[in-house]
This record gives C-alpha cells, sequence and structure tokens, in this order.
C-alpha cells in the first residue's frame, strides 16, 4: 500500500519536511486569512519573485551544509557577481549574453577559491568564508568603482535576460522553471552519484572516509565551487530582479540560505539535509516575507519571525531525534 | 513540553491576528513608503502623513527599507504594496530605475502613485501623477530674505564702498547636484534684487561671480559682491579648505553653506564654531547661513555662532503628498506641491514646531 509507505515515511525519515510541508500551508493559509489581499495570483507570484535568488543560493548552501560546512560568503558573491556583470555590459560594452556568462564565471572562481582554502589549506569553512565574504565584498566593488551597476530594463532589447530568467510581460514566473530545473540537476546528483554519497559521507564523519583513502581535499574543493556556482545563477536572478546593484551590498543574505536549509530539516553538524526540505524552507521565508508586509508589519518583525521560525525548526529537530534516541 | 510549544504558538498567532486587525481599522488605505525607516527627516514626514490621514479620513500605513541603500528590500517592498490594491501610493524611492517595473503594475491596476521628498525622478512609468516636495530655488529665497532683513547686514552692505566692496560667500558642495544647484539660484537672485532695493546708491551695485553657472556682472562699480565658490571635489577635506580660504577674504559680511556637508566644513575650519562666537571669536562679524540640520549645525544655530539656518520641512512633506493621494483616490486631479523650507535660529531652534524639523 502506497498510503502506508507514505505514513511510514512521514513518520520516518521525512519527519521534518512534513512538518516544514505543514507549517508552508498553516502559514499561507494564515496570511491568506488575515493579510490584505493576500491570497491572489499576484502575491503568489510575488513570493515566488523573491524566493528565486535565495532559492540558489540555499540549494549551493544545502550541499556545503550537508558535508558539515558552511559557506558565509554566498550573500555577497551572489551581489558581487552581478555588480561585475553589470561592469562587463556597462563599462566593457560586452552582449549580455557574455554579461550573464561573466555572472557565473565570477560566482563559481569565488566558490573555487572557497574550496581550495578550505579542502587543500585545511581551513575551517566559517573563517575561510567570513574572508572570501569580505574580500568579495571589497574586490567587486573596487571592479565596479564603487558605482552602482544599472541593468536595462524589461522594454529595452537588452532585457531579454529578465524575461528568460525572471518572469514574462504577461507575468510568468521563469525563475520558477529554472530554480525547479537546477533542483532537479542536484537532486540527481546528490542521490545517484559518487558526489552525493561522499557529500553526505563527509558530513557524517569525516575520518572515516579519509581512513577509506578517498581525497577528501578535491571533494571538498568541488563542493565549495558548486556552491559558488550557485551563488552566481542566484547573481544573475538578482540582478533581473532588482535591476540596480549597489557596492558593497549583499552581507546578511547568506543568512536566509542558511536559515532555509536549517528549516528544511539539514542539520550543521553534517550528514543531514535534503533539497526538498531546503526549498520548502525557502519558500517558508518567502510566504513569511510577503505576509507580513501583507499585515502592514514593518521589516524588523520580518527579521522577527523568520528567527522564530528558524528555532522552532531546530526546536522541533531536537526534540524528534531526543525521541528517537529514547526509543532505541 | 508539546502544550507549552502550543501556548506559544497560539499566543504568536493572536498577537499577529491583533497586530493586522489593528492597522486594517478605516476604509480606504494609502500606503507611504520612505527610502529608509528610521531616518529621523523621515520619521517627521510620518508624524505628518497621520496627521493628514486623520484630517482626510484614510488610513495610512507606514514602510521603508533598514537604510537607504537597501534597494532590494525596498524594491519587494513597493511591489508588495501594489499587491495589496492600496487607493494609493506615496514613494521617495531608493533607486527610481529599480522600482519602474514595479510602478507599471501599479499603473496598470490603476494605483496613482505619489512621489514626496525626492520622489521618483525619471519615472517612465507614467505611474507617479504628483510629488510633494521642497521648491529649492524658493527654500534658497527664504535664507536670503532672512540675512537680507538682519540690520547688522544691512549697515555693513550699506557701509561698503567700491575699494573695499562687501563680499558674500557661497559655499555650494558642487554645481551639478540639482538641488544644491536650485538652492544657490535661489539664493544668488533673491538677495542680489534684496540688496539692490536696501538703497538707491546699491542699485546696479551688486556682481554676481566666482562660478561660470552663476555670473552676473554690476552695471556699476561693484560694493557689494556674492561670491559663489564650488570645491574640487566634495570630499570633506577639500571643502574645508575651500571655507578656510573664504573665511580669510577681507570684508566677508556673510557666508552661506548651502547643505550639510559644506555646514559641516564650515564648522570644522573654525575650530567645531568656536571661532564664531558672537562676543569673542576670531570670525565674530561673519553672519554664516546653513542649510538641512544635523547636530553639529544645531549646535551652532542654538548657540548664536550661526546667525540661522534653513531646514526643509518634512512634516510638511507628509501631510501634503498623503492629502494628493487621498484627492488622487478619489480620481481628482493633482499638481505638485511646494512643501516650503522653515528658517530656524538661536531664538525659535527648540520650538516644538520646528524641533521636529531637525534631524541628527
Amino acid at each position: 500500500m502506497p498510503i502506508n509507505r507514505l505514513i511510514a515515511y512521514i513518520k520516518g525519515p521525512g519527519q521534518q519536511k512534513a512538518i516544514a510541508l505543514a507549517a508552508l500551508a498553516a502559514l499561507y493559509t494564515f496570511f491568506c486569512i488575515f493579510g490584505s489581499h493576500f491570497a491572489s495570483r499576484e502575491t503568489l507570484i510575488s513570493i515566488f519573485d523573491s524566493s528565486y535568488y535565495t532559492g540558489f543560493m540555499a540549494i549551493g548552501m544545502t550541499l556545503v551544509i550537508i558535508s558539515a560546512g558552511i559557506d558565509l560568503s554566498v550573500g555577497t558573491v551572489t551581489v558581487g557577481s552581478a555588480l561585475v556583470g553589470g561592469v562587463a555590459y556597462t563599462v566593457w560594452h560586452l552582449p549580455m549574453g557574455v554579461a550573464l556568462v561573466v555572472i557565473v564565471l565570477t560566482g563559481t572562481l569565488f566558490g573555487l577559491i572557497n574550496g581550495l582554502l578550505i579542502g587543500k589549506l585545511d581551513l575551517p569553512p566559517f573563517i575561510a568564508t567570513l574572508g572570501s565574504q569580505f574580500i568579495s565584498m571589497g574586490l567587486c566593488s573596487v571592479v565596479a568603482r564603487v558605482q552602482t551597476m544599472r541593468y536595462p530594463s524589461i522594454s529595452h532589447p537588452d532585457g531579454w535576460f529578465k524575461t528568460v530568467f525572471f518572469k514574462t510581460v504577461s507575468g510568468f514566473p521563469m525563475g520558477a522553471l529554472w530554480v525547479l530545473l537546477f533542483f532537479v540537476i542536484t537532486v540527481i546528483l546528490l542521490t545517484y552519484t559518487k558526489l552525493g554519497n561522499y557529500t553526505y559521507a563527509i558530513g557524517d564523519n569525516e575520518e572515516a572516509v579519509r581512513l577509506s583513502g578517498i581525497n577528501i581535499a578535491n571533494w571538498k574543493v568541488v563542493i565549495y565551487t558548486i556552491s559558488g556556482f550557485f551563488s552566481g545563477l542566484a547573481g544573475i536572478i538578482y540582478a533581473a530582479t532588482f535591476s540596480s546593484i549597489t557596492p558593497q551590498t549583499g552581507g546578511g543574505l547568506e543568512m536566509y540560505a542558511i536559515a532555509a536549509c536549517v528549516i528544511g530539516g539539514a542539520s550543521l553538524a553534517g550528514g543531514v539535509g535534503s533539497l526538498t526540505g531546503t526549498l520548502i524552507g525557502v519558500l517558508v521565508i518567502s510566504v513569511l516575507k510577503n505576509g507580513l508586509m501583507s499585515m502592514w508589519l514593518p521589516v524588523q518583525w520580518q527579521q522577527f519571525f523568520i528567527g522564530l521560525v528558524v528555532l522552532a525548526a531546530v526546536l522541533v529537530d531536537v526534540i524528534r531525534s531526543k525521541k528517537a534516541h529514547n526509543a532505541k | 513540553m508539546k502544550r507549552h510549544v502550543t501556548v506559544v504558538a497560539l499566543a504568536l498567532v493572536g498577537m499577529l491576528a491583533l497586530a493586522s486587525f489593528s492597522a486594517q481599522a478605516g476604509e480606504k488605505t494609502i500606503i507611504i513608503i520612505s527610502k529608509s525607516l528610521q531616518n529621523q527627516f523621515y520619521q517627521a514626514a510620518f508624524v505628518g502623513a497621520n496627521a493628514a490621514g486623520k484630517d482626510f479620513g484614510v488610513s495610512v500605513v507606514v514602510n521603508g527599507p533598514d537604510a537607504e541603500s537597501n534597494i532590494p528590500q525596498q524594491v519587494e517592498q513597493v511591489q508588495a504594496a501594489i499587491n495589496q490594491r492600496p487607493a494609493a501610493l506615496v514613494l521617495a524611492a531608493c533607486d527610481p530605475t529599480s522600482v519602474q517595473e514595479a510602478l507599471a503594475r501599479a499603473k496598470e491596476n490603476k494605483i496613482p502613485v505619489i512621489g514626496f521628498d525626492s520622489g521618483v525622478p525619471g519615472d517612465t512609468s507614467g505611474a507617479v501623477i504628483g510629488t510633494a516636495a521642497t521648491n529649492n530655488v524658493n527654500a534658497g529665497g527664504v535664507v536670503a530674505d532672512n540675512l537680507a532683513d538682519s540690520p547688522a547686514f544691512q549697515a555693513k552692505v550699506k557701509a561698503a564702498t567700491a575699494a573695499n566692496p562687501a563680499v558674500i560667500a557661497v559655499l555650494a558642495q558642487d554645481s551639478t547636484s540639482g538641488s544644491i544647484v536650485q538652492r544657490t539660484d535661489g539664493f544668488v537672485y533673491a538677495l542680489k534684487k534684496r540688496v539692490e532695493a536696501l538703497d538707491s546708491s546699491l542699485v546696479g551695485a551688486v556682481s554676481i561671480g566666482g562660478q561660470d553657472n552663476w555670473s552676473v556682472p554690476s552695471s556699476k562699480p561693484a560694493t557689494v559682491k556674492i561670491v559663489v565658490t564650488v570645491p574640487p571635489t566634495t570630499n570633506q577635506a577639500d571643502i574645508q579648505s575651500v571655507a578656510n580660504a573664504m573665511l580669510l577674504v577681507p570684508n566677508t559680511v556673510a557666508i552661506f553653506a548651502a547643505n550639510q556637508d559644506a555646514v559641516n566644513g564650515l564648522i570644522s575650519s573654525t575650530a567645531d564654531g568656536t571661532e564664531l562666537n558672537r562676543q569673542t571669536g576670531r570670525y565674530k562679524d561673519i553672519l554664516v547661513v546653513g542649510f538641512d540640520a544635523g547636530s553639529n549645525q544645531k549646535d551652532a544655530v542654538r548657540s548664536g555662532a550661526f546667525f540661522g539656518s534653513v531646514t526643509q520641512d518634512p512634516y510638511q512633506m507628509g501631510y501634503a503628498s498623503i492629502k494628493m493621494a487621498a484627492e488622487a483616490a478619489d480620481g481628482k486631479p493633482v499638481s505638485d506641491i511646494d512643501t516650503g523650507a522653515k528658517w530656524y535660529n538661536s531664538k525659535n531652534i527648540d520650538n516644538p514646531d520646528i524641533a521636529l524639523l531637525l534631524y541628527d
């Protein structure tokens, strides 16, 4: 019976995801009742709109967190690569397509640097990516000569990338398709490849993996480079969403990505986490953001409630693992 | 444990529900979004906006990003605001370009948008139908009028000769920023007119110079010279060295510092304003007039080191923009409003209606 199997899954390994999904549904319903004009197609699109760049950052972050690492640089790398892409387009006069490649390459490059620092030089991830957070914020601002970079509007011929990566003129959420595509690719990577196995294994017990003769350093380089690549993708969506990129910003965005992972059931101790959970976490944050705005509550309350949700997620996890422990 | 979690969850839900109900009283809602929520200038605008909300029977919701540089946050707020179908939206855009696509949706949905303060310059969406802001030319004129009313100023100007002309120096931070150029325009032309009206001997004896943008020669040998100086860059060090040079020009009667940075430069080059002390200061005879506010400037005005300053009127910006928005929501035509500028000196700086407008 598939239903029995589903129940078993919800009670067992899928519990955290099921709780996150229930919380998402509850929040959405709550805001539909109490928010103003929340239950509308436009609000739903706004919820999607504000989840793409966090979504891409969070997909990369999930891999990093499963491997028991952390990537504090994704926020500034996302904005920084969008800034460098803006320089490529407006200052170097490269075609928009090339500028988009520059964005992704910039993100990937920072990821590679993180990977080398952590994998090859054995720096703790927290410190290495804290350093690259500042470096990316500073360096990309230098490249942009501390000028705000502006991407063309949707009506400009070069604004095509917005309709392709963000939203069509009629309002179809194209960004959702791209997030979904890369979500599926990453799920396949994580489930069916060596990369996935080693990512979980490194997070679970790095020493054991090392003793079995696997080159951990190389795999860490790959994991952080992937995270950087996703920051680059987030950079494209960020540019499409906001058009104007201000130098020296982006610090703090990584916290939303980390929060999404944690809400989705990833453990910062490593070895545990799923992309489906992360995606639910991203949506929980977006619903909260838009919902609280629809209740006229200022930004400070968003931060307050996102904090509460993160704590609640961890609390649920702790209670659950205690129970599991007692059952043994 | 479980029961505790449930209780806490229920309490939170209750809090949220309460917050939403208390905010939604009133029939028509107008959302006002500033460039930054906490900034004192905008707080004063919100006080005005709420007062207008009461007067015109609309409920006013205020919002804004946590900093002027947080463009993404403001874009999301504008989008969320439009989703809520307010009767009108009032906006001071952090970055006019990035809100264009959201404003296009406001236009589609027939939500009128009113600009306030810096508004939405260069709006191409067509959603912005009016702006409540300071007319900087008039504001510069207010500075000139108050200076020209001073008996000390009048006496010195009348006593000046062509051999030893009276100098009125203007420190304009740059010659490209719209608001500073307009303020300087307003000041120099209004002052020339007022000085020439003081005495028949002064007609045609006032020259304006120092910069190509501001150059009006006198028709007879000048006894009063209005000199505009623009520092080479907007760095504080450059502003300060220009201020130093101005103070040393013989027979300088008055100095107008046209914005807060210029004011701060002038204060730094006079030993934090002590050299402007009316009794003991090295430059006690120079009348200094400023613009905007800020804690240094407020101290200088309160102590009398500055003759006085002019502040924009954020309260009026908030009030007038909500008034315009309420009218637009009723389908009435609206036009731009000059929200005016207020003169303040050591006598009125602590009056409640002035103190509200002066940010630190």
